[in-house]
């Protein structure tokens, strides 16, 4: 994953909703307008909009380069993983218990390949 | 003493640098100097992340940010700190974790022995300091949020409910309110605009 041009069909959701571990996946506009989600709590739509907003906040502040993506982890509770794509963001609900740099990859290869 | 710890915990799993920063203060560090400025800004922007998944009733504690040649792992020490760890993007992260988990509790108590006092009701810029009531203080967040709307738009809503959440997290009530509109305009990304922001902000404190 290059995290330049990155490319993210709508249908990418299916394709990602396949992969093992993966709970619930949601496509945003960099704006944070939900396109499409398969996610039943809308307190994390809205969550994948806020993050959609403060990614290029963090780039802009921190100075350490283009973000790919963001995980959120957590012993508890599903983890929540971020794509940022030039004109999608996707977020993916994964089990705890999946492993995230897999989960990357697998993602990773899809939106090069979408 | 700080620093010696962030030291250990660069010697596992291929972490470079690290550094701890409450509300946008940079306790310790061992960045280079050319990346200092910037600390302040990555730790807000961490602490906003973290404050941001408090709506969503789970509890995230960590994350991994990840870039295009490094990775920048971000752990929550309490509601209003945070330990940075920038690392290569291959790095053992779970001995980065674990070293973290060990040393976070020396951490947090070295924080607050040396911290100032954050609560209490005053102001503390030093041209307001004035208490403030409840009812002052709900007034000055109403305002707040409608000037933030009129630089961003209608996300002004939830970057401000999650913000307030933050704020009040943080154990405050009108003592930090600087910290709370210091944090809602990093979300302005017009310079002259978040200067402006500020500076009507900072007007807007009654007898201001």
């Amino acid at each position: 994953m290059t995290g330049e041009n990155l490319v993210m069909k709508d249908s990418i959701l299916d394709d990602v909703l396949s992969i093992r571990g993966v709970e619930g996946a949601a496509l945003a506009h960099p704006t944070g307008d939900l396109i499409t989600s398969s996610l039943d709590d809308d307190s994390l739509n809205d969550f994948l909009g806020f993050m959609a907003g403060i990614v290029p906040v963090f780039e802009q502040v921190a100075a350490l380069g283009q973000v790919q993506s963001v995980v959120l982890k957590s012993d508890s509770t599903e983890n929540f993983s971020v794509y940022v794509g030039e004109e999608r963001v996707l977020g993916v609900l994964s089990s705890n218990r999946a492993s995230v740099r897999l989960l990357r990859e697998q993602v990773g290869d899809l939106l090069e390949w979408g | 003493m700080m620093q010696t710890i962030l030291k250990d915990i660069e010697l596992l799993g291929g972490a470079q640098h690290s550094c701890v920063i409450q509300q946008g203060k940079v306790l310790a560090s061992t960045f280079p100097d050319a990346q200092k400025d910037s600390l302040s800004g990555l730790g807000k922007v961490l602490s906003q992340i973290f404050a941001g998944t408090d709506a969503l009733q789970q509890q995230y504690r960590e994350t991994h940010i990840e870039l295009a040649e490094k990775q920048l792992l971000g752990y929550q020490l309490d509601s209003s700190c945070v330990l940075a760890v920038l690392t290569e993007k291959n790095s053992n992260i779970a001995l980065i974790k674990t070293a973290v988990r060990s040393s976070s509790d020396k951490l947090i108590a070295l924080i607050n022995q040396n911290a100032p006092l954050m609560g209490g009701t005053f102001v503390t810029d030093g041209s307001n300091s004035k208490p403030l009531d409840d009812v002052a203080v709900e007034a000055e967040l109403e305002s707040l949020q409608a000037m933030l709307a009129e630089y961003i738009g209608p996300a002004a809503r939830i970057v401000f409910a999650r913000a307030r959440a933050s704020w009040e997290a943080s154990g405050s009530s009108a003592a930090n309110l600087p910290h709370l509109w210091q944090s809602l305009a990093n979300f302005i990304d017009n310079e002259q605009k978040r200067t402006d922001f500020l500076r009507r902000a900072n007007a807007s404190l009654p007898n201001g």
